[in-house]
This record gives structure tokens, C-alpha cells and sequence, in this order.
């Protein structure tokens, strides 16, 4: 089967620092694929990348068989994205948020209206449409990302560290989200993260990156055998690098 | 073409959503009047003998207007290229092309800042006696066009230059150079022929120069030759800035 995200060979130079070194791996359709690792090990770079943000400094990036070097703004149509920082406009409310975002998307008017009635719908934030952002819990916040994430019906979603920060009760209603997105949506997601909980709970396939190289790539159960807890085996596997 | 009508739409939309306010709008334009009138009817005491053709509060006021336009062109510019966070970076990864990025930031920039000076720019010549249809029709494609010109600039020297220090510094001079080298405050004239040069290569001269035209009716440089610089630096400058700007964001 052909991957619908494929990287060969992406390496992303900032100067004379290398972010991410000759990074290659493929992603299924309908795979929730992670990227694991410390603290900037090059997870956001590599992200970057893929969604057309950053160039690589070398190598190819094929989203849906599509180069995006050549077919950028064709491959972010049925991208989705929500960043690790929250990006909304507090002072608006959630459909203004919404609504504008979407004018970027869909010219359609009703199409759009049905679009952000579905999206709100499905994050569970129809009750709090007139709301301004800026009265909103993290939790909220966040829904509303994923929501304007979603808004153009994307079939890969790429989440930067999407529960970072969040309380328990928060991070738990996004991973049940994540879950459906995958199951019930059909969607391809693609995250990263350094929580080993998160990884276990949503990944069904994960890659280690540490200073810029992968140095381990698998299944978590496969991941599991590598030390007693995860924590263990994630460690090892860096230290081991 | 439609697309990009309807992006750029949408950005100048969400901008104006946030930031539009009449109170802001009629409180600058006060403000500026203030200002030109001010300042060059304070000077207009001190400053003879110049062969102006005109009083110096009118020959200042208008000259000033194309000042004014210049430093709004810049401060957009310089948020375009600089500010990759909040809704540009959305943008970036939203399918819309750099043009309309461009095209709705100015379009916002035409409608919250230089309807201003576009009002500013009307009252003033009502205040002068110099007011009539056809130079506020002649002022839309001028405003339009020096915009981009200065935007254009703006573009490439931000994009050229990676440190935002050193692109701070760059603009202060230029906004300087625009201000005091394009007689804007005072005539060119008693120059000597060599120092002219150094008007004439600066593109505010120009601008300066047509607005000074429309407001008050005299000029040094005739409006044709303005007009035409200013339309063929326009179109040079801007495309080559959407394309280093373009560029840069793709470099990252």
C-alpha cells in the first residue's frame, strides 16, 4: 500500500546547527503515527516540514504521493493542524474564530456555516459559540484548536504536543477526541509528544528522535519490551542512542 | 483570480473584525490635521523667502501626507515578514497563496490607515482652497500605488536581512532618508546640483512631490514624470518583494 506521508531522507539545517538529520519513515492511512522525544530533539521541525512551514534543507517530503516542495498549497487542503501554542484570537468569540478561519477554506457560505456547525458539534463547544475566547478554560481553548483544525475536513491531522499543559480531566476529553478522530472519522494523525501515557493510549505506531536522528522506530508493545515501564524503555533507548 | 479575491477577503476581514474602530479613526485623523496644520503654521512665521510658490503650512502639509504614507506602508511590511506567529502562521499553512497574504494585510492597511490620510488628505485641501472631484478621484491609484511602493521596499529589505536588530536600525535611516531627503519639509531648490541627486534617487521624492501636486497645485518635479516613477517603482518593487518574501518564508 502506498503511505500517504512519506519522508526520504529530510535533513533541516539552521546555520551551522542541524536540526534534523537524513530522517526517513513512512505513515499508513489511518494510522495514529507518534514522534517521540526530549526536549528539542527536532519533533517540531520535522512537523514543520511536513506542513509546509519550514523547507528541509535536503531531502523529499510526499504528502498523498504529492512532492510538497512543488505541490504546497494543493497538500494544505486536506492538511489539518493544530500547533503546540495556542493561536487563536482571544478578543473574538468562538464562532468569529471559527467563521474567519474558515473563509480560508470553504467560499461557499453554506457550506462553510454547516462546516463550522459540524466541527463544533463534534469538539463539543456548540454551547459556547457566543463565548470569547479569552473567557475560556485551557481545556476549551484547546477544543477550539482542534476544531479549526478540522474545519476543512482534513484527512491527516498534525497535532504538535496537543496535550501540553492541559489538567488530567482536559488531557483525558483530547485523547478520547484523538481516538474518535481516528476510529470513527477516519483520519490520519500524526503527533508528537514527549508523554509516554499520551504515546501508549493513541499511538498504534511511534518513532524516537534524539538531537535530530531517529534512533528507534516501532509499535509501542514492541517499545514495551525494551524496559519495565515505558518511562524505562524511553530512556534506554535515548541514553542507548 | 476569485480565490484570491476571496482569501485576501478573509484576512483584511479578520483584521478589520479586530482592530476597526471609527472613534480610533476620527481621533487620528484630528490628530494628524493637527499636526500638519500645527506645525507648518507655527514654521509658517519663521520660514521666508523660500520661492515656494505657496505658503510654507501648505507646502509642509502636503509633503507631509506622503511621509505618512510611507511609514504606514513600512510598519506593514515589517509586521508581514517579522510577525510569523498568531495568524500568520496560520496563513502559512492554510492553502493560500503568498499574493493573498499581501494583498489582505494591505487591503486592510488601505481601509483602517490611509482612509485616514485619505480623509486627512481631503480636509486639507479643503482647508487650503484647493479642493475639487477630480483630484480625490486622482488620489485613490496614487494612494494605492505609493503604498505599494513602500511596501514593496519594505519587503525586500526584510527579507534580505536576517536580524531583526539590524532590520530595525536599516528602517530608522530609511524612514530618515525619506523624511529629510525628499523635500518633504523643505524645497529642493537651493540645493546644489549634486546633493539633488540624492533627492532624486529617493522614491518619497516622488510621492512627496505628486501629493504636494494634488493638495496644493505646485511642484518641482513635473506630475507626469512623479506619477510614472511612481508607477514603475511600484510595480518593480512589490513584485520583487512578494517574491523574496515568498522566498524567505519557505527558507524559513
Amino acid at each position: 500500500m502506498v503511505p500517504i506521508i512519506q519522508l526520504i531522507n529530510i535533513s533541516r539545517n539552521y546555520n551551522s546547527v542541524k536540526a534534523v538529520k537524513h530522517i526517513s519513515f513512512n505513515v499508513q492511512k489511518g494510522e495514529v503515527f507518534g514522534i517521540l522525544g526530549p526536549n528539542g530533539a527536532g519533533k517540531t521541525t520535522i512537523i514543520s516540514m511536513m506542513i509546509t512551514l519550514l523547507k528541509p534543507s535536503s531531502g523529499k517530503i510526499f504528502i498523498k504521493s504529492k512532492d510538497i516542495a512543488y505541490y504546497g498549497k494543493e497538500v494544505r487542503k486536506f492538511v489539518g493542524v493544530v500547533f503546540q501554542e495556542s493561536l487563536l484570537d482571544e478578543d473574538l468569540t468562538i464562532r468569529e474564530n471559527l467563521d474567519i478561519h474558515a473563509l480560508l477554506y470553504i467560499s461557499n457560505n453554506k457550506l462553510r456555516a454547516k462546516r463550522i456547525f459540524n466541527v463544533m458539534k463534534l469538539t463539543n463547544i456548540l454551547s459556547h459559540k457566543n463565548k470569547k475566547v479569552e473567557e475560556l478554560s485551557g481545556g476549551l481553548k484547546k477544543r477550539l484548536e482542534f476544531a479549526r483544525g478540522l474545519l476543512n475536513n482534513p484527512e491527516i491531522l498534525f497535532l504538535d504536543e496537543p496535550t501540553l499543559g492541559l489538567d488530567p480531566i482536559a488531557k483525558n476529553n483530547i485523547w478520547n477526541y484523538i481516538k474518535h478522530l481516528q476510529k470513527k472519522e477516519k483520519k490520519t494523525i500524526m503527533l508528537t509528544t514527549n508523554n509516554m501515557e499520551e504515546a501508549e493510549k493513541l499511538c498504534d505506531k511511534i518513532m524516537i528522535i534524539n538531537k535530530g536522528i531517529k534512533i528507534w522506530s516501532g509499535t509501542m508493545r514492541d517499545m514495551k519490551r525494551k524496559g519495565k515501564t515505558l518511562e524505562r524503555a524511553f530512556i534506554k533507548i535515548v541514553q542507548n542512542e | 483570480m476569485n480565490n484570491i479575491m476571496t482569501e485576501s477577503w478573509a484576512i483584511a476581514k479578520r483584521d478589520l473584525k479586530k482592530r476597526y474602530s471609527i472613534w480610533k479613526d476620527i481621533i487620528s485623523i484630528i490628530f494628524i490635521f493637527a499636526i500638519l496644520i500645527g506645525a507648518g503654521f507655527g514654521l509658517n512665521k519663521i520660514i521666508k523667502n523660500q520661492n515656494l510658490g505657496q505658503s510654507y503650512d501648505s507646502f509642509f502639509a502636503s509633503g507631509m501626507i506622503g511621509v505618512f504614507i510611507a511609514i504606514l506602508a513600512m510598519s506593514i511590511g515589517i509586521d508581514l515578514v517579522i510577525d510569523r506567529r498568531g495568524f500568520n502562521k496560520l496563513l502559512l499553512v492554510a492553502p493560500v497563496s503568498r499574493i493573498s497574504i499581501i494583498l489582505g494585510k494591505t487591503i486592510y492597511l488601505f481601509i483602517n490607515s490611509l482612509k485616514t490620510l485619505f480623509v486627512t488628505a481631503i480636509i486639507t485641501m479643503i482647508y487650503f482652497n484647493t479642493f475639487s472631484m477630480l483630484k480625490v478621484i486622482v488620489l485613490v491609484p496614487i494612494i494605492i500605488f505609493s503604498t505599494l511602493l513602500f511596501l514593496g521596499i519594505t519587503l525586500i529589505i526584510a527579507s534580505l536581512i536576517k536580524k531583526q536588530n539590524t532590520a530595525d536600525t536599516i528602517f530608522q535611516i530609511i524612514l530618515f532618508f525619506f523624511m529629510f531627503f525628499s523635500g518633504a519639509m523643505y524645497s529642493i531648490n537651493p540645493f546644489p546640483e549634486i546633493v539633488k541627486y540624492i533627492f532624486y534617487i529617493n522614491p518619497a521624492t516622488y510621492v512627496v512631490e505628486v501629493f504636494r501636486y494634488i493638495i496644493s497645485g505646485s511642484t518641482f518635479i513635473n506630475f507626469y514624470v512623479s506619477t510614472t516613477v511612481i508607477i514603475i517603482l511600484a510595480v518593480v518593487f512589490s513584485s520583487l518583494g512578494i517574491y523574496l518574501y515568498d522566498k524567505k518564508l519557505r527558507d524559513g
